[in-house]
């Protein structure tokens, strides 16, 4: 199909324009365009398939209503990036999932005594071979400690390592200053070495 | 500086910091050797790069969404507020109480209309549909014998009689049409026969043929093809296309199409239309804009141009009614 795809040398914002000039496959380029990438970062944000399906598509919904706020030129993946977060902040405030806990936090006390972080008890989860388990399992331990950075850390890792967002397109999206992205990150760098460090795993390889 | 040489790895500088960024490494050893520590600390996020893959036909259904945002946008209409009646002193609780059980009585005896025309409602729908699966069963017979082809109306016969209705003659003269099914919406008229065959059509002159022409296809809407530089193109089924997202028959249009009204079919009271896919499910749409399978909306009785006419490209579905002409 993407053979006969006309829009594929458009640029998001030509493709916003030529919607609102009234060509309605460009809408339905767009979300093609994004759906990997944007699916991608909800379900990495929300940790959860269906929350994600439903956040993705409201995102596309209120990028539809808000079309006539759009100003020519804006760079629309921020903009994008905006919504999904936006959208997917209220989609766990709805659902009661929001927690912010920290490596410290929730230790949980095994019958004989020894206490265990989080991050280590995620760990224990392997199964099966050991050569397959291992690369399943640290990948496992390093999105565990990504999630348990608090809220305001964790937005920005994702955005910039795994979504490749530039430090001008977090603040906008996080409506913040440039300088509060890069201290933000600089801090949640410092807590996952840190959560690192404790886990055997991690810390061995 | 230093909270630079992240944004550096991560390649989340705008250009001139980067350029200044780069400068600054150059000259000085101490940050360089940071940034190989910060390369390395980084590095085990590495191991969680993969990202998943976005569940089948996500675009599809998000597109979905908004076109359902869209029409009940478009049909919504302001209602009038009741005026809230002013609350009156009870004097005499006897008589009170005699007017409200009246009311209840009187608002259960409103409510029992609405509900049994809600279920006659349903019933029409679902009648429809099973007529037009009754279509389907024919035309997929019809593409089988013709490689795939469904009845092309712009080339089965020649002007006057290339009208959107000639498929059902067309599909009549192949013996393909089973006797149970009707040119008629249940919801909309009488169960109606099938009439006339190809043969028939074609002895009819001019004059005959506008008296009869509504009764070709009846309440019916039929695809119109499309028209591009290589010429006419009736509709066809193609493995390689998303069918599912193809429609091929339907309620017929609302009579005042052409002055671009956004109404549904009056078959089912304007609440919307049945419409019959290329792969043979058959919908209910409350709405006549669908997404299309090119992506974005396409309004199914009206090509790209809101015209009736041919579709100007193989996305844009254009389901003509018994008179329409490609």
């Amino acid at each position: 199909m993407d053979r006969l795809d006309p829009f594929n040398n458009c640029s998001d914002e030509d493709l916003l324009a030529q919607f609102r000039r009234g060509q309605s496959e460009a809408f339905g380029a767009l979300v093609r365009r994004y759906e990997r990438e944007l699916y991608g970062y909800l379900r990495r944000y929300l940790g959860d398939p269906t929350l994600a399906e439903d956040v993705f598509q409201n995102t596309f919904l209120q990028l539809y209503k808000k079309m006539h706020q759009y100003e020519a030129g804006r760079p629309v993946r921020p903009w994008l990036y905006t919504i999904a977060t936006h959208q997917a902040i209220d989609s766990l405030r709805r659902n009661a999932r929001h927690q912010s806990v920290s490596l410290d936090q929730n230790r949980e006390e095994l019958p004989n005594g020894e206490v265990h972080s989080l991050v280590d008890l995620l760990e224990t989860h392997g199964a099966g071979p050991l050569e397959q388990a291992e690369g399943e399992e640290r990948r496992e331990s390093i999105r565990a400690s990504v999630d348990q950075l608090p809220d305001l850390f964790r937005q920005v890792v994702v955005l910039a390592y795994y979504q490749g967002l530039k430090y001008r397109e977090i603040a906008d999206v996080l409506d913040i200053p440039v300088g509060t992205v890069k201290s933000r990150l600089h801090a949640a760098l410092a807590k996952l070495q840190e959560a690192w460090n404790e886990s055997p795993s991690l810390r061995e390889a | 500086m230093d909270e630079n040489l992240i944004g550096y790895l991560l390649n989340a500088l705008d250009s001139d910091t980067r350029r200044e960024t780069e400068r600054y490494l150059q000259r000085n050893p101490e940050a360089r050797e940071q940034l190989s520590e910060l390369r390395q600390a980084l590095e085990p996020l590495e191991a969680d790069r993969e990202t998943c893959d976005p569940p089948p036909g996500l675009w599809v259904r998000t597109l979905a969404r908004v076109a359902e945002f869209q029409c009940r946008q478009l049909s919504s209409v302001p209602r009038r507020v009741a005026a809230r009646s002013e609350t009156t002193h009870r004097t005499w609780w006897r008589r009170a109480d005699v007017l409200v059980a009246a009311s209840v009585l009187l608002c259960v005896s409103l409510m029992i209309p609405p509900i049994l025309a809600k279920v006659r409602y349903q019933r029409d729908i679902v009648a429809c549909q099973n007529n037009l699966h009754n279509f389907y069963f024919a035309l997929n017979d019809y593409s089988s014998r013709h490689h795939g082809n469904f009845p092309d109306v712009a080339k089965a016969v020649p002007a006057p009689f290339n009208v959107a209705g000639n498929f059902v003659p067309v599909l009549m003269e192949e013996g393909l049409l089973p006797g149970d099914v009707s040119v008629q919406c249940p919801a909309y008229g009488k169960s109606t026969h099938p009439q006339y065959t190809l043969h028939d059509l074609l002895n009819m002159d001019a004059e005959e043929l506008d008296g009869r022409i509504w009764n070709l296809a009846g309440s019916y809407a039929y695809s119109l093809g499309y028209r591009d530089a290589g010429g006419e193109h009736g509709p066809r089924l193609d493995p390689s296309q998303l069918n599912s997202m193809r429609p091929i028959m339907a309620d017929r249009p609302p009579r005042d199409i052409v002055l671009g009204t956004i109404s549904n079919s009056p078959n089912h009271g304007g609440a919307g239309q049945n419409v019959l896919f290329m792969d043979g499910h058959c919908t209910f749409c409350p709405q006549r804009v669908l997404p299309c399978s090119a992506g974005g909306f396409d309004d199914i009785y009206l090509n790209q141009d809101n015209q009736v006419q041919a579709g100007r490209s193989p996305w844009d579905t254009v389901l003509g009614d018994s008179a329409a002409h490609p």
